[in-house]
């Protein structure tokens, strides 16, 4: 039988990988890849323990990871830098907040046993989790914002320096030319 | 451990299998398409590992899944490398240039 909670991993699933596979910017299928990433983690923990699913997530976030930097280093990265929002990679993040939550609160002992395998006691209660995934998403948002915006900006900066440099060749240019007809014309 | 209680895995791995293999032939022209097409395969056969190994109550397929994951991660890295230095050697367009041209 499926309950409401594999239909809903199994739709996401759908969704996500053929967006994958169907968008034609790197930002949109990038973070889509990130959606269905999170949605199968939900789904290894509802059938097995969470350590593997832990495991599953940050092999495939580094892989995530590897791949972003290697975009931004070829010359198709470079070339479509501009084209490329935050909000295309920022958009999904609230998502991929909301889901792991969602299942963790489905699977209560699971947490306690994270809680506890990771602090060893239980002061930190059960929302320890929740705080740290708060914590780590805002911090990669915020992280990836600031990448974005600086390198926009220095791209600005770079253009505006380059065209200064250019009307000054070409006022040096305009003014030779000028003494050199003043010079044709007193001979 | 009834096989009915994961079958929407099941489901779900070969379904993200068969968009992953159409992804893989359809992605010719962008790389890393093809490289997230490949991924969604990869992941889906890790899934399936863990469903089977979960319902035969046998811990290999916990192994050999750890095995693909980081031999599958370490196989894309070094594709990135060749991609990138392959770029670097036939194509090496930086920023001012692009900015040049404009």
């Amino acid at each position: 039988m499926i309950d409401l909670y594999s239909s809903i991993i199994l739709l996401i699933c759908i969704i996500s990988s053929s967006l994958v596979i169907g968008s034609r910017r790197f930002g949109k299928s990038l973070s889509a890849y990130v959606l269905l990433i999170i949605a199968l983690t939900m789904l290894i923990i509802d059938v097995d323990d969470i350590l593997f699913a832990s495991l599953f997530f940050i092999v495939n976030s580094t892989i995530i990871i590897a791949i972003f930097v290697f975009y931004f280093m070829s010359r198709q990265g470079i070339k479509r830098i501009r084209r490329i929002r935050a909000k295309d990679v920022v958009v999904l993040l609230p998502v991929a907040l909301f889901l792991p939550l969602f299942s963790f609160s489905k699977n209560e002992e699971t947490t306690y046993n994270f809680n506890n395998l990771i602090f060893t006691s239980e002061l930190y209660g059960k929302y320890t989790y929740l705080i740290l995934t708060l914590g780590i998403t805002a911090l990669i948002t915020i992280i990836g914002i600031v990448i974005i915006t600086s390198d926009k900006n220095k791209k600005v900066k770079d253009v505006e320096e380059k065209e200064d440099k250019t009307d000054f060749v070409n006022i040096v240019d305009y003014s030779t030319k000028y003494e050199y007809q003043d010079e044709e014309e007193s001979k | 451990m009834d096989l009915l209680q994961h079958n929407y895995v099941f489901i779900t791995s070969s379904v993200l299998f068969f968009i992953g293999f159409v992804g893989m032939l359809k992605s010719a022209r962008s790389f890393f398409n093809f490289i997230l097409s490949s991924l969604i395969v990869i992941n889906s056969i890790i899934i399936n590992l863990i469903a089977f190994s979960k319902y035969y109550d046998n811990y290999e397929g916990y192994v050999y899944s750890l095995i693909f994951m980081v031999l599958f991660s370490l196989i894309i890295i070094v594709g990135l490398i060749i991609f990138k230095n392959y770029n670097d050697k036939f194509d090496n367009i930086k920023i001012h240039d692009i900015d040049d041209k404009k």
